[in-house]
């Protein structure tokens, strides 16, 4: 389980074997529109998301977790 | 972060001004000893009478909350004149500054944009010559990246040559496609003349716009009220433009055609490195496959915004929660509520389905 806390998405991102340019098109394919490299200062926690982005960034993660059969590990803000 | 122990910390900086905007460009530390100096700078731009005032952060290396009270204030004071400032080129960790006060909001703050914005996103394009679907996909992606980014952009598009005559390769949506064949069948417009001159062109106005008689009147009725064109070029041949239609009158200021700059770059390096031959890539199918994701994810959002009456946010985490609580993906749950809704049977069901 990834809980709200400094480097859970970054940790996450490297258990799910995805590069960053993988998850910023999986993130980008859920709508979001957070420059790649704004997305890499959030996940090394140098930048503050949104609520609404870090959700995103969660589901993206969670949505390979479930590709791999494994639940959705990655906490949500709401 | 911790701020610079020197006793006197240096900020230096200038105001330059347009006549519409004045630009307070920065560099240094602010913090206590330096706000005195900010202070300064910020008269000297409100002073100039300019209707927004933009920072530019991009020398900033630290800030303290002090100035986040000089900040405030200086957009209380402009605010009551119906004027406005905009913070801009912010640094990631001064955008936290911001971000925890919630003044970000108020001060219009951007964060800096990297000049290698979407390379990142692109190396496995660049590192061999893309097809010219690859390419089509690529330019999509900046279009859309246009529109998500640039404030007051209602839609974006791509025109290039292609089998002798300008043609729109992408477009954000239907609107912007009809207006670039307005372009196309009057023979005139902004975006013909970016694409042909290599010069950018904006209008603030249309109403008040007398070049291109034949196109203005299609494009107001339209409801379009201002556009910048942006040239794509390779040295100094052009090859297309990088087009921003917006509702609003003014609504390009100076960030924004730096943004356009920025993503017309991006578009003509793409462009300079396309193969001429058509060819299958992985990446292709990425991008196509990204790109149609969102479109019926933000589909099915503006649904159950109308439907039920709440904010994009609402309607994303109603959808999100969904896709966690069904094992299915987000674009999958978009797909079913999107064809659903196709029959008013169907819209029912989707409703009792999101409230669930």
């Amino acid at each position: 389980m990834y809980v709200d806390e400094p480097g859970a998405l970054e940790q996450a991102r490297l258990d799910a074997g995805l590069t960053q340019g993988d998850l910023w098109l999986r993130y980008f394919a859920l709508g979001g529109m957070t420059p790649t490299l704004e997305l890499e200062a959030i996940l090394h926690d140098a930048l503050l998301p949104e609520t609404g982005d870090r959700d995103k960034i969660a589901h993206a993660l969670n949505e390979c977790f479930t590709e791999q059969g494994r639940n959705h590990p990655v906490s949500y803000s709401t | 972060m911790f701020p610079s122990l020197s006793p006197r910390a240096q900020l230096s900086g200038n105001v330059q001004c347009d006549g519409h905007v004045a630009v307070v460009t920065l560099d240094g530390e602010i913090d206590l000893h330096s706000t005195a100096t900010l202070v300064h700078l910020l008269d000297e731009a409100v002073a100039t009478g300019a209707r927004q005032v933009t920072v530019d952060m991009t020398g900033v290396t630290f800030m303290g909350v002090t100035a986040l009270s000089v900040f405030l204030a200086a957009a209380a004071k402009l605010e009551a004149a119906g004027r406005h400032v905009a913070i801009r080129e912010v640094p990631a960790h001064i955008l936290r500054v911001f971000d925890v006060s919630g003044s970000a909001g108020t001060l219009g703050v951007r964060p800096m944009i990297a000049s290698s914005l979407l390379e990142h996103a692109l190396a496995s394009i660049a590192s061999t010559p893309p097809s010219r679907q690859v390419l089509d996909a690529s330019l999509a992606m900046v279009v859309a990246m246009t529109q998500a980014v640039m404030a007051g952009a209602d839609g974006a598009s791509i025109t290039l040559p292609r089998g002798g005559q300008l043609r729109t390769v992408a477009a954000s949506n239907d609107v912007v496609l009809e207006m670039d064949h307005d372009q196309y069948d009057t023979g005139q417009g902004p975006c013909l003349d970016a694409a042909t001159q290599g010069e950018r062109f904006h209008i603030e106005s249309l109403a008040t716009e007398n070049r291109w008689p034949e196109f203005v009147p299609r494009a107001r009725a339209r409801g379009i009220e201002s556009i910048l064109s942006t040239p794509l070029m390779s040295g100094d041949l052009p090859l297309g433009a990088l087009n921003v239609y917006s509702r609003g009158v003014r609504a390009f200021a100076v960030h924004e055609k730096e943004w356009a700059d920025e993503f017309a770059a991006q578009a003509s390096s793409l462009m300079s490195s396309a193969s001429p031959t058509e060819s299958s890539d992985i990446a292709l199918a990425g991008i196509q496959d990204a790109l149609a994701s969102r479109e019926v994810i933000a589909l099915a959002q503006g649904m159950v915004m109308q439907r039920d009456g709440v904010s994009l946010a609402a309607a994303a985490s109603a959808l999100t929660r969904m896709s966690r609580h069904t094992g299915q993906t987000l674009r999958q749950i978009s797909t079913k509520l999107v064809g659903a809704t196709q029959s008013v049977h169907g819209a029912q069901e989707a409703t009792s389905d999101v409230r669930r």
